[in-house]
């Protein structure tokens, strides 16, 4: 490979697999893993992580969510850099975790060294790596949710999309009003779901608008709760996390599809 | 109207604002309008972050040093004239203005837009002593007439149609001798401009809001499409200006940094039809112009954000654009927001003025996406201070103790990654299993705060982490 | 009254973690900083004044003459008024300019406050800002603001050379030509306007339907 030349060793890796892709969508998980191997990266996916600390942080729980974070920096410092198929979760680790920190002399050094090497899976692959792709093939026209998180706290927009351009057979088509938000807002979706799903009823149909099969994005979180209001009003894209398609895993069932799908 | 306890108000008026197809088809137009212009004018201006991080700044040091501007300010008022009046809190301002209006045997009163002026209930302080108040500004006008609350800053009357708006005037208008209905809004329009010219040129006294205060000069400065705010600032004998005390801006050099992003951010125009800066009563020699001209100073809770965690909040120029950019907003409507200021701002501002526990859905209806702070002219961290509300709540255990419970829970679960994993494996696999052949579900015990408007995706078999150790073991 | 002014700056000071007014020398740099006038960003363009100043007044709705001296200035007055069947009963301010003009018999020409019938005020300009196609005009004892607001059309003539680059430069100007403010500084760009019926723009909301604009000079 092109990296392991230039090189001395690889670099090495950890992946912070989200509690959401570990819970509900593992093939999310093991997509990433193959895009950085494939990228000349050596992966290491400690095993004591469980969430980054979103749900607390977001609901003023901010000794909960220290505490978590003081777990996460512990587990994942050690490594040259940490990447996550999410950018409200790369987010929390970059944005949130520095300034949380902030008044802890002890933990502030160190929230802002993991944040230094913390990133969100495409950004990583194109702005650190310059990965070029694999050679995958997806047959079909898609268009790309860009999460609020991963597009305002971490810039991620062209290299998704850049990644994309290089997937065999795959067409690119932009939505009305990308930069809307989808209306997950992680616990928002629950405590507040009329707005929630009026906010998704207006994303899924500025995406079927555009005839794409498939709605594509790198945050399962918002990919969830879009496909789950595509079921509910019977539409028929298909739902995918970016890393799949980029892959070549998503072959089988998409999100809300079930196993043996039409 | 005051607020009521929040939680109950606010999901019964989402409903029925979700369900108001009107209001869902004006907010749809105002967002494409708003927000389209908006993005032109930026487009068409290079300087525009530049400008943005200039404001926020002049503002921030003009709040580090704001009695000495205000002192400034004030000395230049009184030089040209004037007279600046201190209010603590809202009532002492209407007491004040009361009496100034009093003084001056005042009977009709004409009134700009100005928030602060709602913000403090001046309308009906006036009014119960007998007073007649009319608003000038259009959509302040309309909204007056239907006795309502504004539902956006700049646009008050937005949620309005054409048909509501004839019925008002129709009814409200006959008997000034308008016996025929408008129907077109060419007809609406020229009507209240009919009807409000007698009331402007019969006005005792005038009262209007201000955009920006200027020590350099001591003038006060008011922007508007319609012209309103000068005709209720010159006709009148008496001039009354009500201004938080964060209004104040240094120099008239910083005055046009302001006015660059303001028409921008409220509107995408590149300036308001009228700008105008007032410094004092009429001249020894002006044929016309108020004799009187006050400044009203009002605190009423500002000198404690200065104070505070939430300063930079002080720096907000009431142009909207958070309201326009928020989809909660767009979705919701104002008068979801139970006060005079709505969207983000008033997410942020409406708790901080009349308490955490009376207005507790405000912060908490966010998806924290961030495009207020992105598209605000002074960069306030808006999403920061929803947080930060959240935070105070959580403190003071205010809102569902059930919503606490189980965040705590999963938090308490999470800090143990081997047990959490163990614990999760379970429900994972079996909703795997039970959603095998639908891929997803339309109801789930505990679950209808997703299910009500969505299927749940079903996990899809045993845990990345289950799977990946698994593999791992099965390596050589 | 007084008493709520002694508190509000105490509440302030304590807020900046002060007990009293800001040091003498600290006020001295804050009114040095007011005093220098210093510039911030701004939007820079090249392009011609008047070419731009003209482009931005049409794009809000507004009309305009140019004639190349003042002498030809009634006959635009005369055409305008013509052209939208306004009554020659003009209400007019005060200049260089406006006062050298002389009206045909059928005008008349009152030098007065405006009242909510007059149709037509004539006025004249302090400046023109190019920037945004702002005309400013300043309330003069002959030059009552009430011209800008209560009729239905206003008519402002504008030399030529009176038209500066950008807003700052009225700032300036205002600094270098008068002793002091007036009452009113009227930045004013384009007619009165209105989207508060169904979000679409509608002219004549509360001040001129139509604001027109003969520019002087050539």
């Amino acid at each position: 490979m092109e990296d392991e030349a230039e090189n001395p060793r690889p670099i090495s890796v950890a992946l912070l697999v989200t509690c959401l892709v570990d819970l509900m969508r593992p093939n999310v998980g093991f997509a990433a893993v193959n895009l950085l191997q494939d990228a000349g990266c050596t992966v290491t996916v400690p095993r004591a992580q469980s969430c980054c600390g979103q749900p607390a942080y977001n609901n003023g729980d901010e000794s909960s969510t220290l505490a978590i974070g003081r777990q996460v920096i512990e587990v994942f410092e050690s490594f040259d850099y940490v990447v996550v198929p999410s950018g409200s979760c790369g987010g929390m680790l970059r944005e949130h975790y520095p300034r949380l920190f902030s008044a802890d002399l002890e933990w502030v050094n160190r929230a802002y060294a993991l944040a230094q090497k913390t990133y969100e899976l495409t950004e990583f692959l194109v702005d650190v790596i310059g990965y070029k792709g694999g050679n995958s093939h997806y047959s079909g026209l898609c268009t790309y949710h860009d999460s609020c998180a991963g597009l305002r706290e971490l810039g991620v927009r062209a290299q998704p999309r850049q990644l994309l351009a290089g997937v065999g057979d795959l067409e690119l088509i932009e939505m009305n009003e990308t930069d809307t938000c989808c209306g997950f807002g992680g616990t928002f979706s629950v405590k507040y779901p009329e707005i929630s799903g009026r906010l998704a009823a207006n994303k899924v149909a500025n995406a079927d608008r555009t005839d794409a099969d498939t709605l594509l994005g790198g945050d399962l979180g918002c990919l969830l709760h879009l496909a789950g209001r595509m079921r509910r009003e019977g539409r028929s894209l298909k739902v995918f996390h970016v890393a799949e398609v980029l892959a070549g895993m998503a072959s089988g069932p998409s999100i809300g599809e079930p196993e043996a799908s039409v | 109207m005051s607020t009521t306890t929040q939680t109950v108000t606010f999901g019964e008026q989402v409903d029925l604002a979700l369900n108001n197809v009107s209001l869902q088809q004006a907010m749809g137009r105002a967002e494409s309008g708003f927000v389209e212009t908006r993005r032109h004018c930026v487009e068409a201006m290079p300087e525009f972050e530049a400008l943005k991080d200039t404001a926020r700044d002049i503002k921030e040091h003009t709040l580090e040093h704001l009695d000495s501007y205000l002192e400034f300010f004030e000395e230049k008022v009184i030089e040209n004239g004037g007279t600046v009046h201190w209010a603590s809190s809202g009532e002492e301002a209407c007491r004040i203005i009361l009496g100034i209006c009093q003084q001056a045997d005042a009977r009709l009163v004409t009134k700009g837009k100005s928030m602060v002026a709602e913000e403090i209930h001046l309308n009906e302080a006036l009014e119960k002593a007998g007073l007649e108040v009319v608003e000038t500004d259009l959509g302040e006008y309309i909204i007056q007439l239907a006795n309502e609350m504004p539902s956006h800053i700049i646009a008050p009357a937005m949620h309005k149609t054409r048909s509501q708006i004839s019925e008002l005037f129709h009814t409200h208008h006959q008997s000034l001798g308008y016996v025929d209905k408008t129907t077109t809004r060419e007809e609406i329009v020229s009507e209240a401009r009919q009807v409000l010219r007698d009331v402007f040129v019969s006005a005792d006294v005038g009262i209007t809001g201000a955009n920006f205060l200027v020590a350099e000069t001591g003038s006060n400065v008011i922007v508007t499409n319609e012209g309103n705010g000068d005709l209720t600032s010159c006709l009148p004998r008496v001039h009354i200006i009500t201004a938080g005390i964060e209004k104040v801006i240094p120099s008239l050099e910083d005055l046009s940094v302001f006015l660059r992003l303001l028409a921008r951010s409220a509107t995408g125009q590149e300036m308001a039809a009228y700008t105008t800066l007032y410094t004092g009563p009429r001249r020894d020699d002006d044929p016309e112009g108020p004799e009187e001209y006050h400044v009203v100073l009002v605190d009423n809770g500002r000198s404690a954000m200065l104070a505070g965690n939430y300063r930079s909040m002080l720096r907000c120029i009431r142009c909207g654009a958070c309201l326009n950019h928020c989809p909660v907003y767009t979705a919701i409507g104002g008068h979801s927001y139970g006060w005079i200021y709505t969207g983000p701002m008033g997410a942020v501002l409406t708790p901080l003025m009349t308490g955490l526990d009376n207005a507790y859905d405000l912060p908490n209806a966010c998806t924290l996406n961030g495009r207020c702070q992105e598209v605000c002219p002074v960069r306030i961290p808006l999403p920061d201070f929803l947080r930060q509300h959240r935070v105070r709540q959580n403190q003071r255990r205010l809102g569902s103790g059930l919503s606490r419970r189980v965040v705590s829970m999963w938090a308490w679960l999470a800090r143990r990654p081997r047990f959490y994993q163990a614990v999760m494996a379970l429900p994972v696999r079996l909703l795997s299993y039970l959603g095998r052949h639908r891929g997803a579900f339309e109801k789930l015990p505990f679950g209808r705060g997703w299910t009500v408007v969505r299927d749940f995706p079903a996990p899809t078999g045993a845990t990345f982490q289950q799977q990946w150790q698994k593999r791992k073991r099965s390596e050589p | 009254m007084s008493d709520s002014r002694v508190e509000v700056l105490q509440r302030i000071r304590g807020a900046l973690k002060r007990t009293g007014p800001a040091d003498w020398s600290v006020q001295q740099s804050l009114q040095d900083r007011i005093a220098s006038h210093r510039i911030s960003v701004r939007p820079i363009y090249g392009e011609e004044v008047i070419a731009r100043f003209l482009d931005k007044h049409v794009a809000v709705h507004g009309t305009y003459d140019w004639v190349d001296a003042s002498n030809d200035v009634m006959d635009a007055v005369v055409a305008y008024l013509d052209r939208h069947s306004i009554a020659p009963k003009v209400v007019a301010g005060s200049g260089s300019m406006i006062d050298s003009l002389s009206w045909p018999n059928e005008c008349t020409v009152e030098r007065r406050p405006a009242v909510k019938l007059d149709k037509v005020a004539i006025s004249e300009a302090f400046v023109g800002i190019a920037e945004t196609g702002t005309l400013v005009l300043l309330s003069a004892p002959s030059a009552p603001a009430s011209h800008n607001y209560l009729p239905d059309d206003q008519i402002v003539l504008l030399d030529i050379k009176r038209v500066v680059r950008y807003q700052e430069d009225v700032w300036t100007l205002l600094r270098d030509e008068l002793a002091r403010l007036p009452r009113t500084v009227s930045l004013i760009t384009g007619p009165s306007k209105t989207g508060d019926v169904e979000q679409t723009i509608e002219y004549g909301a509360h001040g001129p339907r139509r604001l027109h604009i003969i520019l002087i000079g050539s």
